[in-house]
C-alpha cells in the first residue's frame, strides 16, 4: 500500500506539484498503460498500484510495451507528476511473454504535456548552429532542404597518455543481454582506450540477479545471462581490435539474490581496464 | 528493338543521354553489347524514370552486369532492368512472356517459376513472377552461419499450405534430401546503392553497432570496414560482391564457376554509381527544374549526401515540397495549367502528410521492441522512412511490419503458408508469441531466431513509379494499395483525398 496515495490524488487534481521526499520502494509486476499526450506530444506510460498512477520511465532500458507485463523497480521521489502520476526513480523492464490483457491506451487528459522528439532537441551547439543556418537559408533557397541537416562531428582524437585504470559498470534490463542506452558507446570508447594504451588487461565480470517483489515473491533471471552479458561485451571489444589475450571474461555463478532495494543494479557487468 | 533504338539515340547524341519511346519496351537482354548512356529515360504510367550513370556512358560489351555469366542465359540486368528502376515490374515480366512465349531466360526454372519441378512451358507455372513480380528464394533449412555451420533454430517450421508445390516437393522441399524453404520475393532495385551501402553518419555508436541487439555491424571481408545491413531484405549477405556471388549461384546458375575478381569489381563499380528516380511527371513536369522540389530526380541522388538522417524539420526526408504547395493561379489559366497546379499542390500535401501525419505504430516485431516502446507515435517520415533522399530506415530497420505474418498480412492464397512454433526456451516474437503463421519468415530464415520471424529491411522509396508491385512479397499492386495497407495496419484513418495526395507524392520519387 502506498503511504502517500491520498496526498498524491489531492495534488494531482492541481496539476504538477512538488512532493515530499519518500522512500517508498516499489517492486512489482503489472501492465503498463499508455497515455496519449495529444497532437503536440508522444505517448507516455504509467502503471496503477492500488488505484494510484505512477509514471514509469525507461531509465535507459527501453520504453514500456503494451501486450507485455512490466517489472517496475525503484522508489517514489518528489518532483513534478510524470505521465499524470507519481514520479518514480528506478527502472522498468519489459517482460518477454505476451499478455494480451496489457492493452490499454487512455486519451490525452489535457494536462500531461509532451513534445515531439527529434534530433534538434537533443543535438549539441554545433547541431543547432547547422540547423539554424539551414533554416535561415531555406527561406530564400529551398534547395538547401536536400542538404544534410544532421551534424556529423569530427572523429575524436585517440586517447592519449597518461593512461590510467578505467572502470565501467553497465546495468541491464531484466532478462536482457542488450547493452542499454549509451553504454554501447561507452564500451566502444573503452575499446579505443585499450588499443591506444596497449592495455595489459581488460577484465569483464558478468552477473545475473533476482528481484524481490513487494509481495515477497522473487522473479529470477536465467542464470546463463551472467555469461552472455559478459561475453557479448567481450565480443564488442574483440571485434574492435582489442587483443584476445588481453580480454578476460568471467561471470558469477548463480544469481545475486534480490533484497527489494535497487535490485536492478545487480544485473550488470563490470569492466576494468589496466593500462 | 529497344536496345537498337536506345543505342542509336545514344550514338546520335554522343552517348550523353537517351530516351526510350513509348513503343520501345526498353528491355535489356544479356550480351546486347550496346552503350549504356550517361542517362536514359523510360516512360511509365506517371511520366518518366531516369537511370543516371554518374561515371558517364560506357559499353556494356563484356561488362559483368550485362553479360550472361551462368548457365541459364541470364545476366544481372535480366532481373534489374533500367526501365524498372533497376528492379523488375510484374508488367515487364508479362510483356516479356508475351514477346518470347515464355522462352526468355527471365523465366528460368530455378527461380523464375513457382517451382523447378513444374512444367515450365505452362504459364501457370510462372504465375508468381507474372502476377506479382516474385522470384523463388530457396533458403537452406536449418540456416548456416558464416562458416557454413548449421545454426540450431529456435523454432520448428511446418508447411500449412503449399500452392506452388515447392515446399512439399520431394526434390526441392522442406523434407527433401536438401531441406529447403522456398519463399517468394521481389528483386530490390540495383540503383542508388551508394546510399544503401553507406554506414549511418552522425549517429554514434550506430555507425558501428546494430541498433536492434547492440552487436557490432558485420564487416566487409575484403576491406575490413563495417557495412550496413540494408542491402538485402533479410540481410543474408551484406556487401555488393557477396550479393553478386550469391546471385550468381542462385539466379544465374554459374554451377560451380566462380565470378572473377574483375567481374565482381565491375559489378560493384557499376552499382555504386548508378542512380534511378523519376525525372519527369506527366502533371508535375520536369523534376529537375529549379522550382521543383529539390530532392527529386536522380540528379539530387547523384549530388546528395548518403547515410544521413532526414527526419528533421529541414530535410523532411526528401527535401521541401514548398515550391509546389501554393503556386498562384495564373491569369487565363488553361485547364492543363490548372491540372498541373492542382497536382503539384496535392503532391506537396502528400509530402506533408508523409512527414507530419503521426499515428500510433504498434506491435511491429523488431521495431517497437527494440527500445522504442509499444506503441510509439510517429509519422512515415519521422519513423521508419527516415533516410535523407531515400526513405529507408537508417537504423537499419529490420521489422515485422505485418506483410507476411498473420493477422496483418494481405490475404494471399498464392503464397505458401508456414506454421512457426518457437521452442519453450526461446524468446518469443514480441507481439505474435510462440506460434506464428507466416508466408515468409524473413530474417528468421537467416538467424534461426523466433523473434525475427517475418522481419525484413525497410527499402528505398525511389523510382516507385516504375517498379510495381510493392513490398517484398508484392502484396500491393500499386501505390494506392500500399497506402491502403498502411492505413489498415495502423488504423491511421487517412481520408480519400489524403490517400490521393500520398499517391501523388510517391509517384514523383
Amino acid at each position: 500500500m502506498l503511504k502517500h496515495a491520498p496526498l498524491a490524488i489531492a495534488l494531482l487534481s492541481c496539476g504538477s506539484a512538488a512532493w515530499a521526499e519518500t522512500n517508498d520502494r516499489i517492486n512489482f509486476i503489472t501492465c503498463p498503460i499508455a497515455r496519449d499526450m495529444g497532437n503536440d506530444g508522444e505517448l507516455c506510460f504509467f502503471v496503477e498500484r492500488d488505484g494510484v498512477a505512477i509514471g514509469v520511465q525507461s531509465a535507459g532500458f527501453g520504453g514500456p510495451q503494451l501486450l507485455h507485463p512490466l517489472l517496475v523497480e525503484g522508489n517514489l521521489v518528489e518532483g513534478e507528476t510524470s505521465c499524470g502520476g507519481l514520479r518514480m526513480q528506478g527502472t522498468v523492464s519489459v517482460l518477454p511473454e505476451l499478455d494480451r490483457n496489457c492493452d490499454t491506451i487512455v486519451p490525452h487528459d489535457g494536462k500531461s504535456k509532451g513534445r515531439i522528439s527529434g534530433v534538434f532537441f537533443t543535438g549539441g551547439p554545433e547541431q543547432r548552429a547547422l540547423a539554424e543556418d539551414l533554416m535561415r537559408r531555406a527561406e530564400t533557397d529551398h534547395r538547401v532542404t536536400a542538404l544534410p541537416a544532421v551534424y556529423v562531428p569530427p572523429s575524436p582524437p585517440p586517447p592519449a597518455p597518461p593512461f590510467t585504470t578505467q572502470t565501467l559498470g553497465i546495468n541491464f534490463a531484466f532478462g536482457s543481454d542488450k547493452t542499454p542506452g549509451n553504454s554501447t558507446g561507452d564500451l566502444i570508447r573503452l575499446a579505443q582506450y585499450a588499443i591506444a594504451s596497449k592495455a595489459r588487461s581488460v577484465t569483464i565480470v558478468g552477473q545475473a540477479a533476482s528481484t524481490l517483489l513487494d509481495n515477497g515473491e522473487f522473479v529470477r533471471e536465467d542464470e546463463s545471462l551472467a555469461r552472455t552479458r559478459a561475453q557479448k561485451a567481450a565480443d564488442i571489444l574483440l571485434g574492435l581490435g582489442v587483443p584476445k589475450n588481453v580480454v578476460k571474461v568471467s561471470w558469477k555463478e548463480g544469481l545475486v539474490e534480490g533484497k527489494g532495494d535497487h535490485d536492478w543494479r545487480n544485473r550488470r557487468i563490470d569492466v576494468v581496464l589496466q593500462p | 528493338m529497344g536496345g537498337i533504338v536506345a543505342a542509336a539515340l545514344a550514338t546520335a547524341i554522343g552517348v550523353n543521354g537517351a530516351s526510350a519511346s513509348s513503343g520501345d519496351d526498353g528491355w535489356w537482354s544479356p550480351d546486347d553489347g550496346r552503350v549504356m548512356p550517361e542517362y536514359v529515360d523510360y516512360p511509365n504510367e506517371y511520366g518518366k524514370l531516369r537511370v543516371l550513370n554518374a561515371d558517364g556512358a560506357f559499353s556494356t560489351r563484356d561488362h559483368a552486369f550485362f553479360t550472361a555469366l551462368g548457365t541459364n542465359g541470364r545476366a544481372c540486368v535480366t532481373c534489374h532492368q533500367p526501365s524498372d528502376g533497376m528492379s523488375l515490374s510484374a508488367k515487364t515480366a508479362q510483356r516479356r512472356w508475351e514477346l518470347t512465349n515464355g522462352k526468355d531466360p527471365l523465366f528460368a526454372a530455378i527461380d523464375g517459376s513457382n517451382c523447378p519441378s513444374l512444367p515450365q512451358e505452362e504459364k501457370a507455372s510462372h504465375s508468381l513472377l507474372l502476377e506479382r513480380g516474385l522470384f523463388r528464394i530457396p533458403m537452406r533449412w536449418p540456416p548456416r552461419d558464416a562458416s557454413g555451420k548449421a545454426i540450431e533454430p529456435e523454432f520448428s517450421i511446418e508447411v500449412v499450405s503449399d500452392p506452388t508445390g515447392c515446399n512439399l516437393d520431394p526434390v526441392y522441399g522442406l523434407n527433401s534430401d536438401n531441406p529447403t524453404v522456398s519463399v517468394f520475393r521481389r528483386p530490390r532495385p540495383a540503383a542508388n546503392l551508394r546510399y544503401v551501402m553507406q554506414i549511418p553518419q552522425g549517429v554514434f555508436p550506430y555507425d558501428m553497432v546494430f541498433f536492434n541487439d547492440r552487436t557490432l555491424l558485420p564487416r566487409d571481408p575484403e576491406t575490413g570496414e563495417f557495412v550496413p545491413m540494408q542491402l538485402m531484405s533479410d540481410g543474408r549477405v551484406n556487401t555488393l560482391k557477396e550479393q553478386a556471388v550469391d546471385a550468381g549461384v542462385h539466379h544465374l546458375q554459374v554451377m560451380g564457376k566462380k565470378l572473377t575478381k574483375k567481374q565482381l569489381d565491375q559489378i560493384e563499380s557499376f552499382e555504386r554509381q548508378v542512380y534511378a528516380a523519376q525525372v519527369y511527371h506527366k502533371l508535375g513536369g520536369d523534376l529537375t527544374s529549379p522550382d521543383a522540389p529539390p530532392g527529386l530526380s536522380p540528379n539530387a541522388l547523384r549530388d546528395g549526401a548518403a547515410g544521413r538522417l532526414g527526419n528533421n524539420p529541414i530535410n523532411k526526408v526528401f527535401g521541401s515540397f514548398q515550391s509546389w504547395a501554393n503556386q498562384p493561379e495564373k491569369p487565363n489559366e488553361t485547364p492543363e495549367e490548372k491540372e498541373i497546379r492542382e497536382f503539384r499542390a496535392s503532391a506537396a500535401r502528400g509530402a506533408d502528410i508523409f512527414w507530419k501525419r503521426r499515428f500510433m505504430i504498434r506491435d511491429v516485431g523488431m521495431y517497437n521492441d527494440k527500445g522504442l516502446g509499444n506503441p510509439i507515435k510517429r509519422s512515415c517520415g519521422s519513423g521508419c522512412h527516415n533516410t535523407l533522399l531515400m526513405g529507408m530506415d537508417l537504423a537499419p530497420g529490420y521489422m515485422d511490419l505485418g506483410l507476411n505474418n498473420f493477422p496483418w498480412q494481405n490475404v494471399r492464397t498464392d503464397l505458401p503458408l508456414f506454421k512457426i512454433t518457437c521452442k519453450d526456451n526461446a524468446k518469443p516474437q514480441s507481439y505474435l508469441g510462440r506460434v506464428i503463421y507466416s508466408h515468409d519468415p524473413g530474417r528468421a530464415l537467416v538467424t534461426g531466431r523466433c523473434g525475427d520471424v517475418g522481419a525484413s529491411i525497410t527499402q528505398q522509396m525511389r523510382g516507385l513509379a516504375a517498379r510495381a508491385p510493392f513490398f517484398m512479397n508484392g502484396s500491393s499492386m500499386d501505390l494506392r494499395e500500399m497506402v491502403d495497407f498502411y492505413d489498415r495496419r495502423f488504423n491511421i484513418g487517412y481520408t480519400e483525398s489524403e490517400k490521393v495526395d500520398l499517391v501523388n507524392f510517391m509517384s514523383t520519387l
